[in-house]
């Protein structure tokens, strides 16, 4: 048998590794490399869309939890608003303090508005800043008023006092307040 | 032994230079290369097909859940809102300072031969409520600088009782040419200021400071 191979036989030969050469070059670019492409954004998708699952499970569960805790703190901030009467303070709280102290039995009180703030962490109220005067009074009723008022006046809070004093009458003391009040913004 | 005689040898050569074709080898293995080639195509396109029907369906969960979870954040920014102001709310009522403790305290220590004149305080607006407390007075007796003295400490005594880190101290002490008449007889009598400071609530603990271990020299 004749084994040696003709010229055209070996061109043949070269020509088909070539063209083999070609063809896995274009299978592995053009088929292979696309789907290749296309399994990692898959997989990089995949792996992005966990954790945002995980996140938004976790903040569906946390809203669960807090709607279980929360009425509780609804009914008190309600308990609390409900204490705020309408309207500007400025209109109801002067004749309310001058109300409390009638029935105290302490008489002629002024109540000026001093300033007001904002407090940082109650968005939805402000601070007022009151002074109240009483001209004359006894220190035994005013300190027994005093009590009453902290005890009945749960958002106002005596933020200072100044005694002094009734130099006509040493028994009568004339008395400065100085109140911060919580109301509604 | 018998002679035997293959009459198709002609015919058994060709067949088997037929089969040994180089050509129809390659071939053969061309076509086995192919199918190998395509069978792993067809698998990794299989492959790309389900990791893109997973994505796409993490993707519509996501995108319900995410829909869920705006709300949910809505409303838990509305609840948390709710909670904090509800909690400085109680805070606020809870941590205020009573002043009529104070005025109950004075009014007892204070003893009859001694007379205030002005009383002044302020609370400051911080968590642990600090008190400052100034009483400007008259002490009248034989030893008016003693009874002064005998109201700072009583004032001490009394409001340690009832609050933290209480301190009483003379501002000023001076003796007065005033004299007044107690059942008849003239007393010397004293000026005094007296500065009380008090604490309400508990300061937060510091934290204890970090130290760095030395490293340990070989």
């Amino acid at each position: 048998m004749n084994t040696k191979l003709g010229k055209e036989e070996i061109q043949k030969m070269v020509l088909g590794g070539i063209m083999a050469i070609i063809v896995v070059y274009v299978y592995f670019t053009v088929l292979l490399g696309p789907l290749q492409g296309s399994q990692e954004a898959s997989r990089q998708k995949q792996a992005g869309l966990h954790p945002k699952i995980a996140d938004a499970q976790k903040q569906i569960k946390q809203t669960a939890a807090l709607e279980i805790a929360a009425p509780k703190s609804t009914i008190t901030v309600k308990e609390l608003t409900a204490l705020i009467p309408e309207g500007s303070p400025v209109a109801w709280f002067p004749p309310q303090v001058n109300d409390f102290f009638k029935r105290e039995g302490i008489e002629k009180v002024t109540t000026r508005m001093n300033n007001e703030s904002q407090d940082k962490d109650l968005t939805s109220f402000r601070k007022i800043s009151w002074a109240i005067e009483i001209p004359k009074v006894e220190f035994g009723p005013f300190a027994q008023a005093v009590a009453d008022f902290e005890n009945e006046q749960l958002l106002a809070e005596i933020a200072g006092l100044q005694i002094e004093m009734s130099k006509e009458d040493p028994e009568f003391q004339h008395i400065n307040l100085t109140v911060n009040n919580i109301v509604k913004q | 032994m018998a002679l035997v005689l293959n009459l198709h040898h002609e015919i058994d050569k060709r067949r088997a230079i037929s089969r040994r074709d180089p050509l129809k080898i390659a071939m053969g293995a061309l076509v086995v290369i192919i199918l190998g080639f395509a069978g792993y195509y067809f698998y990794q396109l299989n492959v790309a097909h389900n990791l893109e029907s997973e994505a796409n369906a993490l993707e519509g969960e996501f995108n319900a859940l995410d829909k869920k979870a705006a709300v949910a954040k809505t409303r838990a920014d509305e609840l948390n809102a709710t909670i904090k102001a509800s909690e400085s709310l109680v805070k606020r009522v809870e941590g205020r300072f009573y002043w009529a403790a104070v005025l109950g305290e004075l009014a007892q220590a204070v003893p009859p031969d001694i007379q205030i004149i002005r009383l002044s305080g302020d609370v400051n607006s911080d968590a642990v409520k600090r008190c400052s407390l100034t009483l400007e007075g008259i002490a009248a007796g034989p030893e008016p600088r003693k009874l002064a003295e005998d109201l700072r400490k009583a004032l001490s005594d009394r409001l340690s009782a009832k609050f933290k880190n209480v301190t009483s101290a003379f501002k000023s002490l001076e003796d007065s040419n005033e004299q007044v008449k107690i059942n008849g007889k003239p007393q010397k009598t004293v000026d005094f200021m007296i500065n009380v400071q008090l604490q309400v609530g508990e300061e937060a603990p510091t934290p204890p400071p970090v130290t760095r271990k030395k490293k340990s020299v070989e």
